[in-house]
């Protein structure tokens, strides 16, 4: 193994979940992932790669196939100083024993040992002789506890047999392990070998600034998101000579009103794409029974999302709208301009914003046409809904593990599970001032104006970024 | 169960399983044996609820060679022991993960079944 590049083999029975840990650990879910044995039938290597340097190198296996013959064939050349090399060299040409020499290729060639085991399930004797050969190797190695179930009553069986063959021994669900489980894993793989610890703490190190440049581009697109969508507008301009009647005039306002909240549709999921990216999902997407496939103009986001009523009120005032949420029953249309202004009515109304108009139309007469304009925004609460959303997204983004592919469901969803009083979205849990501070940017986000909170704002989405990533917020998995 | 499963008495078991000297045993056992009534047929119990890998297939080729072309062999695969339950049903999903590799041997008279849950089990065993 070259000294300054952690190399790890990730071993392990067929089946174990070798696989989805490599994913999870190297943040890559294009890895083939089945829940069918024998997925893997060669070592692959997976670089970890920050700033265009391979800082790590993780080796998925494929499954011992012969683990009784190898350890027999160890137990009888005792006298040989490296067990794993001699028996790949003697045992490269017979097709019977292809799999296991693949597996100890990278353990001849110096590489440390991640044994995956399913801690779900009783030991086995084959379990038993997996761990007796790979101690053999004299390798640095730790074993991971991968229990992707409900059941834990044999972990501590486990734990002991593992304590006396491995380093270190973890516990990790490469289906839900979060990036701040991913570190732990990093940091205790440094016990395993002192040589590395130099090596591991800048990876390390690497690791957590790559993660915190991370939430700040997740800080950048969610702040974008809340610029483009508050200025955003629809406009049609309609010849008066085909609005004969109301009717027509209605049938305007309707689709223009459907154009409009499409629109804002359209910032939110190019926003989620960003974010997708920045958390190096391909593959990812919410699951469907997720509030973040619910539309964004649905009761049951409106519900779920944005500050309670009051909240609200102190917020919008401090941000400037005088009236608090009675502004949007009044009717807008304030913008006389070269045209005269006919008429002006509430869009329509959706069911977040509890009866209220997301954003008024403007109807302008000129020259023989009509120009209906609907936008930006002039709904108080909107903004908080919308900025609820996009944090929802970043949460499931920065802690779906890439190795999730083949998760069941119904499994807990992180290890270890947290209890969290429950709150609605996150940014009714924000401190008063912050509420405000950010109700303050929306107002001047709505002028398409630069605003004195917006520094202030950035640190506060910052912060609820980070304590979503560390578990320390609650990352609302029921929503 | 087993007689429920196959019809057939036991007569004799071994073990198999902890490596090539328990394995030869067994295979020694059937290469031994005295079959009163041809064809030999054999039923081996195996814990199903880890994939099969090539040792498993390997023993079940010996057993083939030892037993003759034409004897009745029966895999039954059980399911994770738990608690008070040393024979509980195999998972469906880890049951096709045998059938695959088990299909794969192209064995006709090699016959892949769970063993039912309900009555306390033995040990692997064989009948001759």
């Amino acid at each position: 193994m070259a000294a300054d590049c952690p190399t790890l083999a990730i071993m392990g029975h067929p089946n174990a979940g070798k696989s989805s840990v490599v994913a999870t650990l190297t943040e890559n879910d294009r890895i083939a992932i089945d829940k069918r044995a024998g997925t893997t039938t060669r070592s692959d290597k997976y670089p970890v790669i920050i700033d265009g340097v391979t800082i790590m190198e993780f080796i998925d296996t494929p499954g011992f196939q012969n683990p009784s013959d190898i350890l027999e064939w160890f137990q009888t050349h005792p006298r040989e100083p490296d067990l794993a090399r001699a028996f790949v060299e003697v045992h490269r040409g017979d097709p019977l024993f292809s799999h296991d020499c693949e597996l100890l290729e990278p353990v001849a060639d110096g590489a440390g040992i991640i044994l995956v085991v399913d801690g779900s399930k009783r030991i086995k004797e084959k379990d038993r002789i997996e761990m007796e050969l790979l101690r053999l190797t004299a390798r640095p190695r730790m074993a991971i506890l991968n229990n992707l179930t409900r059941i834990d009553k044999h972990m501590s069986a486990w734990q002991d047999a593992l304590n006396k063959a491995f380093n270190s021994v973890r516990e990790f669900n490469a289906h839900r392990a979060t990036y701040a489980e991913r570190i732990a894993l990093l940091s205790a793989l440094k016990s395993i070998d002192q040589r590395w610890e130099p090596r591991l703490t800048q990876v390390i190190d690497s690791f957590e600034r790559d993660w915190e440049r991370r939430i700040e581009a997740s800080v950048d697109t969610i702040i974008e998101l809340m610029k483009r969508s508050l200025v955003y507008k629809a406009t049609r301009l309609v010849r008066v000579a085909d609005l004969e009647t109301q009717v027509d005039r209605g049938q305007v306002q309707e689709r223009l009103r459907e154009a409009f909240m499409d629109g804002l549709r359209q910032l939110e999921e190019e926003a989620q794409a960003e974010v997708r990216s920045h958390f190096r999902h391909n593959v990812w997407n919410v699951p469907p029974d997720s509030l973040l496939r619910q539309d964004l103009f649905s009761e049951e986001v409106g519900e779920a999302l944005g500050l309670s009523k009051a909240k609200m009120i102190a917020a919008a005032a401090a941000g400037g709208a005088t009236t608090g949420l009675g502004i949007d029953l009044a009717l807008a249309g304030g913008s006389l301009g070269l045209g005269a202004l006919i008429g002006a009515a509430a869009g329509g109304t959706v069911g977040l914003l509890g009866g209220a108009a997301v954003a008024k139309v403007d109807i302008q007469r000129t020259l023989g046409v009509e120009r209906f304009t609907i936008g930006p925004v002039t709904n108080p609460r909107f903004p908080f809904i919308l900025l609820d959303r996009i944090i929802l997204y970043c949460a499931r983004a920065m802690n779906w593990s890439h190795g999730r592919q083949a998760a069941d469901e119904e499994n807990p969803n992180k290890v270890p599970e947290r209890d969290f009083k429950r709150k609605r979205g996150f940014t009714e849990s924000l401190p008063a001032d912050d509420r405000k501070a950010l109700a303050k940017f929306f107002e001047a986000a709505k002028k398409g104006r630069d605003s004195n909170q917006e520094e202030r704002c950035r640190e506060s989405l910052a912060t609820v970024l980070r304590g979503l990533s560390t578990s320390e917020l609650d990352d609302r998995v029921d929503l | 169960m087993l007689r429920a499963l196959t019809g057939w008495r036991v007569a004799e078991a071994v073990t198999f399983g902890g490596g090539s000297a328990m394995a030869n045993q067994a295979i020694e056992v059937i290469e031994d044996a005295d079959w009163a009534a041809p064809p030999p047929r054999i039923a081996l119990i195996q814990d199903g609820s880890q994939p099969p890998i090539t040792e498993h297939l390997r023993f079940l080729r010996a057993v083939r060679a030892a037993a003759g072309d034409y004897a009745q062999i029966v895999l039954a695969l059980v399911g994770d022991p738990d608690g008070d339950d040393p024979l509980p049903p195999i998972d469906a999903f880890d049951f096709s993960d045998w059938q695959r590799k088990i299909e794969q041997m192209a064995d006709p008279y090699l016959r892949l079944e769970m063993l039912a849950p309900g009555e306390p089990g033995a040990a692997d065993e064989e009948d001759r």
